[in-house]
């Protein structure tokens, strides 16, 4: 293993980094939780546009039903 | 002046027309509403793309941040480089030490003093193989 010389760091910019650490690690937390809102969201809009075209071919059938009665030859 | 004349055309099953006319009409409201539902969800997913972004901003500036309170990595390399060059430095001389070193009296002194030198070089090496 690779054995390195010990780095000091001042004990202010330390406590920066933690905080900084922490600060990651929290928004981090937040673009998960909207990832799965995120998710959500699309599978509902999916869901919907399946239903919309669900509910199209059902007019487009009653239409051509229509079509077909009013001018039938 | 020109008489007109009405033609009528007959319907063979009127009620099922008739339905199928009104149905057709809920169903074109139902797509309204649907659509403007969808509407409604893109622009929620807009604006979760939105904050998405702004978290991914907020992260590129924290990692920054981080970077300036801790120590670069070229100061790391510069301190590793800098023990390698004394570690160095500390073989060149025993070496030198070895070469100048006037021969013993005593056989057993020899031996003795060329074994600690020598477990003494392996300790260095092994120290400058761990820095490289």
């Amino acid at each position: 293993m690779k054995e390195t010389a010990p780095i000091f760091v001042k004990i202010e910019e330390y406590k920066d980094a933690l905080e900084t650490v922490n600060a990651i690690k929290l928004k981090l937390t937040e673009a998960r939780d909207i990832l799965t809102e995120l998710s959500a969201l699309k599978a509902e809009e999916d869901s919907e546009i399946e239903s919309w075209k669900a509910e199209m071919e059902d007019v487009e059938k009653r239409m051509s039903y229509i079509d077909s009665t009013l001018f039938e030859e | 002046m020109k008489e007109q004349t009405t033609f009528y055309v007959s319907l063979k099953d009127p009620v099922e027309i008739r339905k199928n006319i009104l149905e057709s009409s809920k169903g074109i409201i139902q797509l309204l509403q649907r659509y403007d539902h969808i509407v409604e969800l893109k622009n929620n997913r807009l604006h979760k793309i939105a904050e998405l972004r702004k978290i991914a901003k907020e992260l590129a500036r924290l990692a920054g941040q981080l970077k300036m309170a801790l120590p670069s990595v070229d100061s790391i390399e510069r301190e590793s480089k800098r023990e390698a060059s004394k570690v160095e430095k500390e073989i060149k001389t025993k070496q030198k030490e070895i070469k100048e070193k006037p021969k013993p009296v005593l056989e057993n002194r020899k031996t003795s003093e060329l074994k600690k030198l020598e477990s003494e070089l392996l300790e260095i090496e092994n120290k400058l193989k761990n820095l490289s």
